[in-house]
């Protein structure tokens, strides 16, 4: 008798417990993105309420900043962001009661779990950046609405239209402050053992070849130079008879860490939805590019395939740091780090071994030189939406910006600082930094990283489209075309419907 | 000789508890309790929660970008996964497909390695066991770059190894070990083998733990090696064996981190690394669906659960206590 | 196997001398034989560890060379107007003669002498990528360095061996009492409780994330190892079932003798049991040692914002940039983790061969 009692004790302890754990865990779920319920989750949050007024409360905030959904996990950068925050927390921060704190991811390929955990977990940081668009969408709605706090605020130091890129579904997520845009990178002792001429510099110029001849500096020429640069273990390239693609020890080109939206740019800007955005469809231009694409992989040979694009012959993925291949299109925040092995030892010049030249034109003769950009946000779920704002909006002054610009290998969004960058011996990787400031005239509209319906989702799909097609060499790339539609429409009607 | 099993017992279950209990059995039910309490306390406390307030997500449309827009939406999650997602079945099929190809290789390798490893006919016994154990402990970073370049088809060292037995191993024509759909399955196994030093460490244990005494006998009476592997060995480790099972198949249910590091998220090729796993990360992570994530996470709970109530009652079949109960 | 092993047993008793020495031969044959097997299945075990050893000793660029040899080398080099350059195999006039190139060209390239400078550019006609480089070993033992100064090692294996040695005794004690009482104990619920203690297993932990998250947020524990450390102290469903699982062989003779004796079940449990269990409670603890070790996960997400407290397995990914990685680096600070674990390894292989004796004499 007695221990049936007990057990029915023990049934109605666990099952109390479960309600209570549901209501609880109900809870902390639902406020976690308030201003207001989640105070409990750290110590600081009490001074919240009133916070707004001005910083003399004479309590010191904690404001943490997330570094991980886009540039700032490497190394080399990470002291020179926590000199950032050590000038903060010796200037502005103790005369306004904040005190900025540096979280830098420990793994990016897992920033953004961490960060989505933190955010629903009810311990949401309070500024997350630098981040791209691509970034940003992950956190699509989550973020705080500039807007009313930048009512005030001098934006003529700005191109309209880069402020205009941050506004994503109506909000305002974030300021720019550097922006990256493509450049075509070049090995110069692969050019010299080919007896090849160097590519154009100048935006818009012709290319002209090794015995003077002048030719339209476009994707076709660009194709001429990268087969020629490719080469076998036998010194063969893919015109030699008896040339083996298998052997192959250097490549001519090749388009790295991009998705297809970010491969098609080079034949001009476009999008996978209509102008009603809730239509799929599928650009001519970009048709055009992922047949360039797939016969560069498996015709013409001069474009890395995965295999090869993932051994270390090609640097592990890093494939210009290897050495072995000609040229690659890629932003200016590659600058540095990624050549670090090519130009490092040797005490060689790193003008020595590359340089950078205009991209391209597309097949209609129109250049397009997609831009990337960062911006830093701030998460809605913060506690503290006030004093993160005034870090950011410090973060973003004429002073502070074009100094974090630089940590990351940026060119400064604010004008005013792009000269005083491009000439700072400190910048000097080795190449002429007029050549990618021509290239902000040059940008892919609409952005390969535009918004689309369901973003990640589609985003999704439209890899698991793309691997499929460049993994195959006998791929249909005619049928590929006509089927993507049929996979992203549903997608999109889930996503509008 | 006693044979017992957990669903016997529940078979015998309500009997005992409408009966009377002795003052033996009250005392005896008191100190079972006593000794489990830890882990009760530890789980009221620490899991409890947790897992009810997953079954709370799974009946709400929770995005983690914007969880304080979350709102119940009731059964939704449920029938999407269930009547309107493909994705969800081929996800069923091709983790079970590759725990039916997996589990029985890694089973047996395991058990191999572990009579290898105990014979005392092998010199450097200690070193070997070590060694065999070492790639279990190479940290995860280190193992997915590993394998990676290990398996590429165009400069992998198990391709190169291959093409020296003169098979065409190499190349854009030869094996694909992670591009070629029907190799798949393999290939982690293969990859999963390599990692089975817990399993094998497991069986020594249970090798180790036959009295000497039974083996000497055996011997005296003139069994051979086999017939004193099939009549001593494997009966007295089928209770490590059994839990070898039980957790490599929850374990493989579960099957993530190895195709989630080096084939992606697409499922690619041609959705054979479709794991149910990596489905479910997608769309509780990539896609911030938390609430549809739950509810994929409770289906894969019940069928691991149907999966082990299965296996458990099994046990009466070859699984030897030497216990009793 | 099957048809010799057999042999080294019936050295019986009454072996002449003759007997004797071809026995031993024979033993000695087996033991080669079993040994020879091990050790080739050894090899193909351990082959992507070569691998990964040979890849932590060399530069990127020797790992770039697609003509590499499989060991860490590099082309010798010469300096030439202020250029290094590599020294080639040059076949000339019926010769192989090692010369510098100092001008690589498709048709022809440019090569000096690098003993013989006065005799001027010597031009070969010719793909210079058919000529082998002269080479030496070079063997990148700096990368071992690198990768101790670069993530401060000392502090990672603090912190991880803490974490380890902590939870191991917790975890394997209170899963060995959960294991006996499951075990030997009849109680109402028992089934159910078993497999509620396995259903934890069963729900993946990713979606228990947020909740468990927000729970520890709220008392203040994430940026702590308490939320890593204090859960295992309570058993988990791992350790149990694998005890359970060998109490359950262990036969209940003795436990009723010494209970006859007048022992209690908590003597009983330390006195009886446990002793028996070793080889078992061996194999938990390094399961557990090495969990601890290379959970990766769990510390990533509780202890972010706190670089200076995490544990090795999150601080290998320092070395994994955004999108460079240094595959040497992390190569060679996974070998650096790897010994710890390997020489605990190795000596608990004592406490194993320990738990023959122990059951063997006590049977």
């Amino acid at each position: 008798m007695r221990l049936r009692k007990y057990r029915g004790f023990l049934a109605l302890l666990l099952v109390l417990t479960l309600v209570a754990a549901a209501c609880g865990g109900g809870d902390d779920t639902g406020d976690g993105g308030g201003d207001t319920g989640t105070t409990a989750a750290s110590g600081g949050g009490g001074g919240d309420g009133g916070g707004g007024d001005g910083g003399s409360s004479g309590e010191t905030v904690d404001i943490r900043w997330f570094v991980g959904l886009g540039a700032g996990t490497d190394a080399p950068v990470i002291p020179l962001q926590e000199a950032i925050v050590e000038q903060f927390n010796s200037t502005y921060g103790p005369a306004n009661g904040i005190n900025l704190i540096l979280e830098v991811s420990p793994d990016p390929d897992q920033s953004a779990t961490l960060m989505q955990t933190q955010i629903s977990g009810g311990n949401s940081p309070d500024i997350a950046g630098p981040v791209g668009v691509k970034g940003a969408a992950q956190f699509f709605g989550g973020w705080l609405d500039l807007a009313p706090y930048l009512a005030d605020y001098d934006l003529t130091d700005f191109d309209p239209s880069l402020v205009e890129f941050w506004n994503q579904g109506g909000v305002q997520i974030g300021l720019p402050f550097a922006v990256f845009p493509q450049i075509l990178w070049f090995n110069k002792e692969l050019f010299d053992e080919a007896g090849l001429a160097y590519p154009p510099q100048d935006w818009g110029a012709p290319y002209v070849d090794a015995d003077g001849n002048e030719k339209p500096w476009n994707l076709d020429t660009l194709r001429e130079l990268a087969i020629e640069l490719t080469v076998d273990s036998n010194g063969l390239t893919p015109n030699d008879d008896g040339f083996d693609p298998d052997a192959r020890v250097q490549w001519g080109f090749g388009n790295m860490f991009n998705d297809f939206r970010g491969n098609a740019s080079l034949f001009g800007g476009g999008s996978f939805v209509a102008a009603d955005n809730e239509t799929c469809q599928f650009p001519d231009n970009w048709a055009t590019a992922a047949n360039w694409y797939h016969d560069a992989i498996w015709d013409d040979y001069f474009h890395p395939d995965a295999a090869f694009g993932d051994s270390e012959i090609l640097g592990s993925g890093n494939w210009f740091n290897s050495g072995n291949i000609g040229m690659i299109a890629i932003h200016t925040w590659y600058a540095g780090w990624g050549t670090a092995d090519l130009t490092g030892g040797d005490n060689t010049d790193p003008g020595d071994v590359f340089d950078i030249a205009a991209i391209p034109a597309g097949p209609d003769g129109v250049i397009t030189a997609k831009l990337h950009g960062d911006t830093m946000g701030i998460p809605k779920a913060t506690e503290n939406p006030e004093k993160a704002v005034e870090v950011l909006l410090w973060m973003m002054s004429p002073e502070i910006a074009p100094q974090l610009a630089a940590i990351y290998g940026g060119i400064p969004a604010r004008e005013s600082a792009q000269q005083p960058y491009i000439t700072d011996p400190a910048n000097d990787f080795g190449f002429d930094w007029n050549v990618a400031l021509g290239a902000l005239s040059y940008p892919d509209i609409p952005s390969h990283e535009g918004w689309w319906p369901a973003y990640q989702e589609s985003s999704d799909a439209m890899n698991e489209w793309w691997t499929e097609l460049t993994n195959d060499p006998g791929a249909d790339i005619t049928a590929g075309i006509d089927n993507l539609c049929g996979l992203l429409q549903p997608i999109y009607d889930r996503a509008t419907g | 000789m006693t044979f017992s099993d957990a669903i016997a017992e529940s078979r015998a279950g309500p009997k005992l508890r409408r009966g009377k209990m002795s003052d033996s059995e009250k005392h005896e039910a008191k100190l079972g309790l006593a000794f489990i309490s830890p882990w009760l306390i530890g789980f009221l406390i620490f899991y409890a929660v947790p897992m009810l307030a997953s079954f709370v997500f799974s009946l709400m449309d929770y995005n983690l970008a914007t969880p304080e827009d979350a709102e119940v939406v009731g059964l939704a999650n449920w029938a999407r996964m269930l009547f309107d997602d493909s994705n969800v079945w081929q996800g069923l099929w091709v983790t079970t497909r590759f725990a039916l190809i997996s589990l029985p290789i890694g089973l047996a390798a395991a058990f191999f390695l572990a009579v290898l490893l105990n014979s005392t006919n092998l010199w450097g016994r200690n070193i070997f066991r070590t060694l065999f154990f070492a790639p279990s402990l190479v940290p995860f970073v280190a193992s997915a770059l590993i394998w990676s370049q290990v398996l590429n088809s165009q400069t992998g060292w198990v391709n190169r190894i291959i093409e020296l037995f003169g098979i065409n191993a190499v190349g854009i024509d030869g094996i694909r070990w992670l591009d070629t759909p029907y190799l798949i399955p393999f290939t982690f196994t293969f990859i999963g083998i390599w990692g089975i030093g817990n399993a094998i460490l497991i069986n020594l244990a249970g090798l180790q733990g036959i009295p000497t005494a039974l083996h000497e006998a055996a011997q005296i009476d003139g069994a051979g090696w086999w017939r004193r592997l099939r009549t001593i060995s494997i009966p007295m480790v089928t209770p490590v064996l059994f839990y070898n099972l039980v957790l490599g198949a929850v374990g493989l249910l579960q099957y993530f981190l190895q195709p989630f590091v080096l084939n992606g998220t697409t499922g690619y090729p041609e959705g054979a690394t479709n794991f149910f796993m990596i489905y479910l990360y997608k769309q509780a992570f990539d896609f911030s669906q938390m609430g549809y994530g739950a509810a994929l996470a409770w289906l894969l709970f019940f069928y691991g659960l149907a999966l082990t109530v299965i296996l458990f009652g099994t046990q009466k079949y070859w699984v030897y206590y030497a216990a009793g109960d | 196997m099957a048809t010799t092993t057999p042999s080294q047993e019936t050295i019986a008793q009454e072996a002449t001398p003759e007997w004797k020495v071809r026995a031993r031969r024979r033993e000695i044959l087996v033991k080669l034989g079993v040994t020879t097997f091990a050790a080739a299945v050894l090899a193909l075990f351990l082959m992507p560890m070569g691998y990964a050893m040979v890849t932590s000793l060399k530069t990127s660029q020797q790992a770039a060379d697609p003509q590499a040899p499989i060991l860490p080398a590099e082309a010798v080099t010469f300096e030439y107007e202020g250029k290094e350059v590599d020294v080639l195999q040059v076949p000339i006039d019926g010769e192989t003669r090692e010369l510098a190139i100092v001008r690589k060209g498709r048709q022809d390239s440019d090569f000096v002498d690098p003993g013989n400078l006065e005799a001027g550019v010597i031009t070969w006609e010719g793909a210079w990528r058919q000529l082998s480089p002269v080479r030496e070993p070079a063997w990148q033992w700096g990368n071992y360095k690198e990768a101790w100064d670069f993530i401060n090692f000392p502090r990672l294996l603090f912190w991880t061996l803490l974490y380890s040695f902590v939870t191991l005794i917790g975890a394997v004690t209170s899963s060995a009492f959960v294991a006996y009482g499951f075990s030997r104990f009849k109680f109402p619920g028992r089934t159910t409780l078993f497999i509620v203690l396995i259903g934890t297993i069963l729900l993946p932990p990713a979606v228990t994330l947020i909740p468990s998250y927000a729970f520890f947020t709220w008392i203040g524990w994430t940026g702590t190892w308490l939320p890593l450390i204090v859960p295992l102290m309570f058993g988990n469903a791992y350790n149990v079932f694998l005890l359970r699982q060998y109490f359950l062989t262990i036969p209940r003779e003795m436990e009723q003798a010494a209970s006859v004796d007048g022992a209690g079940p908590l003597r009983t449990f330390v006195e009886i049991i446990l002793p028996q269990a070793v080889p078992a409670l061996t194999a938990v603890s390094l399961f557990h040692f090495f969990f601890a070790w290379n959970n990766f996960f769990d510390p990533l997400i509780y202890l972010a914002g706190n670089r200076d407290i995490v544990p090795i397995s999150v601080g290998l990914n320092f070395f994994n940039g955004t999108y460079d990685t240094d595959p040497n680096l992390i190569m060679a600070a996974s070998f650096i983790a790897l010994i710890i674990p390997l020489v605990i390894f190795f000596f608990s292989q004592r406490v194993f061969l320990s738990g023959i004796v122990v059951s063997g004499a006590d049977k």
